[in-house]
């Protein structure tokens, strides 16, 4: 397994930091894509960010009402060696659903 | 055609033993293990790529390389691809082989000016004095969920330009030989790695690519039938797998005839099977228009015209820019859209 850190983006124009308001996954949680990860708030408004990927929450830092910087650590993911870094999803191999049926008459000549 | 000799050598082949040289790998680790040799077999070639070297390739196709390899062979190149392939020249003048990387198909577009005019045209224009032994990994094709610029299919684009040839494995064992033989060609060979296949797993005997004694160029049969063929390359030769064996269940028996290298394409190939099946649908990714379906559908309509019991038809991706992970499903060819193509040339009347 590797980690994987995101650091806290620069949520608007030029800005330094924002304070966490309420994370919304702990430590243990497996998250997709896209879900909303914490409620953050900064000098311009109060913001949910989304995950950049899927994995499991390792380490997420600070608590409501602690401020972060732009650039240091907000969440560490875990996944699996074969994934990390990737940008996209491992599809899952699933077995082969079908819902139309051939019919033919095949004359052999 | 008697389908008994194909028959009894398709059973041969499946009851023979697994060889001790037989391992179950993904095709991640087969690409890695074919450069490995690769780089230990020729000290004139060199990888390299955005991420290629420290971190082993966004898909670890490189992983362990650099550290096993060293620096010098093995190493991180800015985020240029222009620059990559540019050096890509400069290296082969200079007698090396290269194994460039782009690090997603739609990345490649800032470097077509370096592989059109200069890797694909040089050996031409110095008249034979300056070859480009340049092997161009691709990681390419759609699957994944990824965003803008990684999901596309430019084969024909590629197979459009006079002096590249091109290639793309369907398993880990065809990824195996097939860039072991590309690393070792005097030409300019775009080695398409369909990336949503990097994961999966299938047995590579390391020692024979054909236990049959079949080329490494052309194309291969990957399942025998007899009333229609499936033409696919890349991921698209798992799915039309998985078809034939649905196909089966309604009493078509079906041929899947896996391209691998999409220029020079193997019109014999084409030819043999559909002589015998007399039926066709070529599958691509790629958007329909202008699409390497076109070409395939032509050659085998040049030597089945007599025989064919139905058009040539084509299963493929829409005439728009590759789609957001979400209308991902919608936009490749799934088995549904598949089935209604064969359906459609199974019922095709004449007049």
């Amino acid at each position: 397994m590797a980690e994987i850190s995101f650091p806290l983006p620069d949520l608007g124009e030029g800005l330094i930091e924002a304070t966490v308001l309420e994370w919304l996954v702990a430590p243990g949680d497996q998250v997709e894509r896209n879900q909303p990860l914490v409620e953050v708030e900064t000098t311009k408004s109060a913001v949910e960010l989304p995950s950049p990927q899927v994995g499991k929450v390792v380490r997420i830092h600070g608590g409501p009402g602690d401020k972060i910087n732009v650039g240091e650590p907000l969440i560490v993911f875990e996944v699996p060696d074969n994934t990390a870094g990737i940008v996209g999803t491992v599809p899952k191999e699933e077995a082969p659903k079908r819902r139309v049926r051939l019919s033919a008459v095949l004359d052999e000549d | 055609m008697s389908n008994s000799t194909l028959e009894s050598s398709a059973a041969a082949r499946t009851s023979k033993g697994t060889p001790a040289s037989t391992t179950v790998m993904s095709m991640q680790q087969a690409l890695n293990r074919a450069l490995d040799e690769v780089l230990a077999d020729n000290p004139r070639t060199l990888i390299f790529g955005e991420d290629c070297g420290r971190l082993g390739g966004v898909f670890r196709i490189t992983d362990g390389l650099q550290a096993k390899h060293g620096e010098q062979r093995v190493f991180d190149t800015p985020l240029a691809e222009s620059g990559i392939l540019g050096m890509s020249v400069g290296l082969a003048m200079a007698g090396f082989h290269p194994i460039p990387e782009v690090q997603f198909d739609g990345f490649a577009y800032p470097a077509i000016n370096q592989i059109v005019c200069q890797i694909a045209r040089m050996n031409y224009r110095s008249r034979g004095t300056m070859p480009m032994p340049i092997t161009l990994r691709v990681p390419s094709f759609g699957g994944i969920r990824a965003p803008e610029h990684h999901g596309e299919s430019l084969e024909a684009l590629f197979a459009h330009v006079p002096g590249l040839k091109v290639v793309s494995p369907s398993n880990p064992h065809e990824a195996y030989h097939l860039l072991k033989y590309a690393t070792t060609r005097p030409d300019p060979v775009i080695f398409m790695e369909p990336k949503s296949r990097y994961w999966q797993k299938g047995e590579v005997d390391t020692a024979t690519h054909d236990a049959g004694g079949g080329s490494p160029t052309g194309a291969k049969v990957m399942r025998e039938g007899r009333h229609l063929t499936l033409v696919a390359w890349g991921a698209m030769v798992a799915r039309c797998l998985q078809v034939a064996e649905l196909a089966a269940e309604d009493g078509i028996d079906i041929e899947v005839l896996d391209l691998r290298w999409l220029k020079p394409i193997d019109a014999a190939a084409l030819a043999a099977s559909v002589r015998k099946t007399r039926r066709a649908v070529v599958v691509h990714e790629a958007p329909l228009t202008s699409g390497l379906g076109a070409e395939v559908a032509q050659l085998i309509t040049q030597s089945c015209f007599d025989t064919l019991k139905a058009p040539v038809e084509r299963v493929t991706g829409f005439d728009v820019p590759y789609p957001s992970g979400d209308l991902e499903d919608e936009y490749i060819p799934n088995i549904d859209r598949i089935l209604f193509g064969i359906q459609r040339v199974l019922e095709y009347k004449r007049g």
